[in-house]
């Protein structure tokens, strides 16, 4: 089943230049699709739409279908209602949407609570279960706590415990580890994967990261100003790309195993 | 072979927490860099990799131990000794733009250094313009504009020639390809490669970028909670690395070959925080082969091989894992 299909989709902020320009691809059940490119290229801006998140002034054209249905035409009221609590979004600093005064607990239960979860208890159980779930073994302590009380690992561990508690058909992560240190944002990555597999949710992930989108991705999408110059399966894109903008992207990238940079030394 | 440029002699840094605790940002670090060398040192956020950096360039002060530059003690300088020792010590930010005077054209940011120690009178520093621009590949038209108006990877190759302009005898780059497009990145990278053999630089090249940091470094060290935990040459990086974290952070690369076929292995994040405030190994509470002892002690650094040292319990020189 299609969660979400895209039908040459742009995006204009000055309503000259497309900041996302004629894009068109689908995600189906299940599947994890990662869009790549360099900063500037309309990545983020796309996903942001996808939530309906884009700042007043934008204007957008093209087709969009959630769960089968359009939503070009929604107004925000009716697009909230069709997301709910089908759709989550991780971002790259999750401490940058917590409100810094109130308790990681206080803000996880009223999350849960205003996505229809009444029973009191019920809450409870499910934040200590989806930290634990998350390896911070201390739930407790990390509910308790205030966003800056936690290291930036923890707190995104927090943010992606709450996007996932809903059990989420589809996943929305902007740089979701982007922030993080290498050995945390192996471990981000692993849970990302772990979601898909024990619920199905479909994943769309923008990164920077290409050995990243390499490792966790079924297909990989490429952008470049605004346009999609490539979208194929993980092994085609990496293994064989297509467009001369991909090449050059990979050829870019410094592997752990290439050839050193360095010239001479002795 | 050549006297060594810089030395780090037990360089040890701490904050105090409260009352009671020290927060040691950096404990007895031994290190040396010899003229023309490359040396990376890699960590994560908060390993101290910085902290080492600005102690060299005397931009923080040093809590205990010697640094020790072209043989001389240079662990607490004077003002005017200091400004001495910037003319032989120059370092390169991650961010380029927050260095920049925004009001400032990029010709009269570059030859500030040139002025201010002497080495031209204004007149001449912009007689230099067109080469000191043109050795980072870049147009002399560049001079007349301000900042903004350039790209990140134009800024930050603007950066580096201002602290090249004086001719340093050490060049410190503190993630400074970090904030750039790879494409941009892997550019500067090169253009550095190519000034570190024209220029016979000797660097000190600090990132959290495994395979950057190895792909333009001589040398690799690995710090993790204010402690050198393994120093061994980058060629050898992947076949040698012992130190238990120095392998975890080998397998946290993400490389595009090795798709959706690495194992990650589970762990508990909450200890991450502790290793600063402990008296034994810091990576002791996220080390899968942590024995009894590591609690105890800290263990020194000792010899594995031809350039290679390993702080750990577990491994014993000569029998590499």
């Amino acid at each position: 089943m299609e969660i979400l299909s895209i039908d040459s989709y742009s995006v204009s902020y000055d309503g000259s230049k497309n900041a996302v320009d004629a894009v068109s691809l689908s995600v189906a059940q299940g599947e994890i699709l990662s869009i790549v490119g360099e900063s500037g290229s309309g990545k983020s801006t796309l996903l942001h739409g996808i939530l309906g998140l884009l700042p007043r002034g934008a204007s957008t054209r093209g087709g969009m279908k959630l769960f089968g249905r359009d939503t070009s035409k929604m107004d925000d009221r009716a697009r909230r209602e069709l997301c709910g609590s089908r759709v989550s979004m991780i971002f790259q600093d999750t401490g940058h949407y917590m409100n810094p005064i109130a308790r990681i607990g206080a803000q996880y239960d009223e999350f849960l609570r205003i996505h229809g979860m009444s029973d009191r208890e019920q809450r409870r159980r499910l934040q200590r279960d989806m930290l634990l779930k998350l390896h911070l073994t201390d739930p407790e302590r990390v509910l308790r706590a205030y966003p800056f009380e936690l290291s930036g690992g923890m707190r995104q561990r927090v943010g992606i415990a709450m996007a996932m508690s809903l059990n989420p058909r589809l996943l929305l992560a902007d740089e979701p580890t982007g922030a993080l240190d290498v050995t945390v944002q192996a471990q981000v990555i692993r849970q990302m994967m772990e979601l898909r597999e024990s619920t199905g949710a479909a994943i769309v992930l923008v990164t920077h990261n290409i050995g990243v989108a390499a490792y966790l991705s079924d297909r990989i999408g490429v952008m470049q100003r605004g346009r999609l110059v490539e979208l194929g399966p993980t092994r085609e894109v990496i293994g064989h790309p297509r467009h001369a903008y991909t090449r050059g992207l990979l050829d870019a990238v410094v592997e752990i195993d290439d050839e050193r940079l360095i010239a001479s030394h002795g | 072979m050549a006297e060594t440029l810089l030395e780090l002699k037990g360089l040890t840094k701490t904050f105090p927490v409260g009352k009671r605790d020290v927060l040691r940002a950096v404990r007895g670090v031994d290190l040396a860099l010899n003229p023309g060398e490359c040396l990376g040192i890699v960590g994560e956020s908060g390993c101290g990799k910085s902290t080492v950096a600005r102690m060299i360039a005397q931009l923080t002060e040093v809590t205990d131990g010697h640094i020790y530059f072209e043989g001389r003690d240079v662990t607490r300088l004077s003002r005017p000794q200091r400004r001495e020792l910037w003319r032989s010590v120059q370092m390169v930010f991650q961010d380029p733009y927050s260095v920049f005077s925004p009001r400032m054209t990029v010709g009269d940011f570059l030859t500030e250094g040139l002025v201010y120690f002497g080495l031209a009178t204004r007149q001449q520093a912009r007689g230099m313009l067109p080469e000191l621009l043109g050795r980072v590949e870049l147009p002399a038209e560049l001079a007349q504009r301000l900042p903004h108006q350039l790209s990140g990877g134009q800024q930050q190759r603007v950066v580096i020639a201002r602290a090249l302009s004086i001719q340093p005898k050490l060049l410190i780059l503190d993630e400074a390809t970090s904030a750039l497009d790879v494409s941009v990145q892997r550019q500067i990278l090169k253009l550095l490669m190519r000034l570190k053999d024209e220029m016979n630089l000797t660097m000190l090249f600090i990132g959290h970028d495994l395979a950057v940091v190895r792909s333009v470094t001589d040398r690799i060290a690995v710090m993790y909670a204010g402690q050198l935990v393994e120093a061994l040459p980058s060629a050898a990086l992947r076949q040698e690395a012992s130190h238990p974290y120095t392998r975890r952070l080998l397998e946290s690369v993400f490389s595009t070959a090795d798709r959706g076929r690495k194992q990650i292995g589970i762990e508990d994040l909450s200890q991450i925080e502790k290793g600063q405030m402990l008296e034994g190994c810091p990576y002791q509470p996220r080390c899968p082969e942590a024995m009894p002892r590591c609690a105890d002690a800290c263990p020194a650094l000792a010899g594995m091989g031809p350039g290679h040292t390993v702080a750990c319990h577990a491994r014993k020189p000569g029998n590499a894992r």
